[in-house]
């Protein structure tokens, strides 16, 4: 899309556009920010940029983001390793643990079942949770998914399929506003409702 | 509540100008295409977030214009000293914001029932001609400006219906399983329970005082009862949630081959309905034109009785050009029965209707070319 009419700075706006939560004219705002900040500026951030992706992969236990095969908080000893708290995406991870409430460990689903989105049950990692609720000595899951419609019906499937299995089922109870996404809350709202939760 | 003073600027043909209006009642006359019904629309506008007339904002907006800004100093009936104050801002860059005392407010769902307003104008002839999806419509705003759970519960139930639905197709068509369907269900149920169980506690409600109501206006003999229709009670008069929750998983799994057949989820409270019945006999096949305009006042009046008993505070009465095809002596009763209302705005072209009702002359406005006069 011909924005200014210059081709690079055009570019680099579709391309920051992109990007969640920003309209055209936030991008181009940055956009023109970039081009007249110092020298190194733009280098450096490209280059955290390119290192994020290179450097970075999905932890192969729990999907969160690591750096090696195992994420930081599936690697510390000090973790409690009989408690999974399920989560939609990495961003909630974040959330959560800016709350310092929690002290188990975390699955990144990465999605929620949505029909109408074309995402089925098969296209989380629900195989996974189960498969980490057979070889791991897992006590509690606390499922800690958004309360939208989808997020609900996500729970629900979840604690289906956990059913038989000998693991206390939680989830987040009060202090999270109905229809809310989890990254947009307090943490001390999150902390509330991690004391609270209740048996499902 | 009632309404001490609107501004409009920008709004539809209205001048920019400051209205003040009476604590009771407020008739506005002129003639056809001046702006009567746009003055209740404003004050709707206000109070409600939304227009009753169009579904999107720029409608609203006067030709030619970038904004508009609407406000409102409103007061308690009970409590005078208690003033709010209610204002809209809308361009079509910037969008709809709300102010409630000068701060915005985030989500709009949090001032409705606020200011509790009830609105008759020929459009809700569709409650009583159109179809069920009018009356349940109706039936949900009073329900949801009392009770924003029950507003949540729709939205809710109204997203698992559309997931539900999606997943039908998908498991005629054999990429998803039966089993699939048990996540929505659940939601379903929780939430289609909990909205027949207040929608057959408001029916209940209404039927209380309808009769009453039109019997004022009729001033004859005449008994309105009104009946609801939902597929998942064949009988009705069953109350509790759980037994509202047992009846409705029942029917859904009855149906199950039918709604995977027809892509599509045949049972819930999307499809109820309400007959209004004169005497027995429903009132839309069988009564007047006069008769159901009638019907409707008393239901709007059953109405206004329903939010006093929830919000505790008496709402604005917009009746919007309601007076053609009723006699003068309905005419005077419905003013009569109006009496002990809150606050009631009345637009008309016939201003001599009013010439032997009790109406003083600061009750009057006229208005023209969009400037009101009093
Ligand atoms: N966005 C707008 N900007 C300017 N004028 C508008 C706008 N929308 C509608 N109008 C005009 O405003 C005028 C007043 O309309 P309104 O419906 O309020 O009239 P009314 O007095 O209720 O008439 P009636 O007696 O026929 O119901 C109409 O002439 C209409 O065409
Ligand atoms: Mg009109
Ligand atoms: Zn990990």
């Amino acid at each position: 899309m011909v924005i200014t009419g210059i081709q690079a700075l055009d570019n680099l706006i579709n391309e920051l556009s992109k990007l969640p939560g920003i309209g055209r004219k936030t991008a181009q705002r940055l956009a023109v920010f970039i081009l007249k900040s110092e020298d190194s500026f733009p280098l450096h951030l490209s280059e955290a940029i390119r290192r994020v992706q290179e450097e970075t992969r999905l932890c192969q236990r729990c999907f969160n983001i690591a750096e090696d095969r195992l994420c930081r908080i599936c690697a510390d000893p000090r973790r409690d390793k009989h408690k999974i708290c399920v989560v939609e995406d990495i961003v909630d991870v974040m959330a959560i643990e800016g709350s310092n409430e929690y002290n188990g460990l975390y699955h990144v689903l990465g999605g929620v079942i949505s029909p109408l989105a074309g995402v089925a049950a098969d296209d989380l990692r629900l195989k996974e949770l189960v498969d980490r609720c057979n070889t791991e000595e897992i006590q509690e899951i606390l499922l800690a998914l958004n309360s939208s419609t989808e997020g609900e019906a996500t729970m629900i499937y979840i604690s289906k399929l956990l059913r038989d299995k000998n693991i206390r089922l939680t989830r987040i109870a009060s202090g999270i506003p109905m229809g809310s996404n989890l990254e947009f809350i307090d943490t001390a709202t999150i902390g509330r409702a991690i004391l609270t939760r209740q048996n499902l | 509540m009632f309404i001490e003073e609107l501004k409009v600027l920008n709004f539809r043909n209205l001048a920019e100008q400051q209205i003040s209006f009476n604590k009771h009642l407020n008739i506005i006359h002129g003639n056809n295409g001046q702006g009567k019904t746009s003055v209740l629309e404003a004050i709707y506008l206000i109070a409600i977030t939304k227009s009753f007339r169009v579904a999107t904002d720029k409608v609203i907006l006067q030709y030619d214009r970038e904004y508009l800004d609407v406000s409102g100093r409103f007061k308690s009936s009970k409590d005078t000293n208690h003033i709010l104050m209610l204002r809209l801002y809308y361009s079509e860059r910037e969008g709809k914001h709300i102010f409630l005392n000068g701060n915005k407010i985030s989500k709009f769902s949090e001032i409705i029932g606020t200011v509790p307003v009830i609105l008759l104008s020929l459009e809700d002839l569709d409650i009583m001609y159109g179809l069920p999806g009018s009356r349940r419509k109706f039936v949900d705003i009073m329900l949801a400006q009392v009770n924003p759970l029950y507003l949540k519960s729709l939205q809710k139930y109204k997203q698992a219906l559309a997931q539900r639905n999606k997943l039908l197709s998908e498991i005629k068509e054999g990429r998803s399983k039966e089993t699939d369907l048990q996540p929505w269900d659940v939601q379903l149920i929780e939430h289609g329970a909990y909205i027949v169980y207040h929608r057959q506690q408001l029916k209940d409600f209404l039927n209380q005082s309808i009769t009453q109501f039109y019997q004022q206006i009729s001033d004859q003999q005449e008994s309105i009862w009104v009946r609801y229709q939902t597929n998942i009670l064949k009988n009705l008069g069953e109350y509790s949630r759980e037994r509202l929750e047992e009846h409705y998983l029942q029917r859904l799994t009855d149906y199950v081959s039918n709604d995977i057949e027809r892509e599509n989820t045949l049972n819930g409270p999307h499809r109820d309905d309400f007959i209004f019945l004169k005497d027995n006999h429903p009132i839309k096949t069988f009564g007047s034109q006069g008769e159901n305009k009638t019907c409707l006042i008393a239901l709007k009046l059953a109405e206004s009785a329903f939010m006093r008993s929830k919000i505790d505070e008496k709402p604005i009465f917009l009746l919007d050009d309601i007076f053609g095809e009723l006699d003068e002596g309905r005419i005077h009763r419905l003013l009569a029965s109006l009496d002990d209302m809150g606050q009631i705005f009345i637009t008309t072209t016939l201003s001599d209707k009013f010439d032997h009702m009790n109406v003083s002359p600061n009750q009057m406005y006229h208005i023209e070319n969009g400037m009101v006069w009093q």
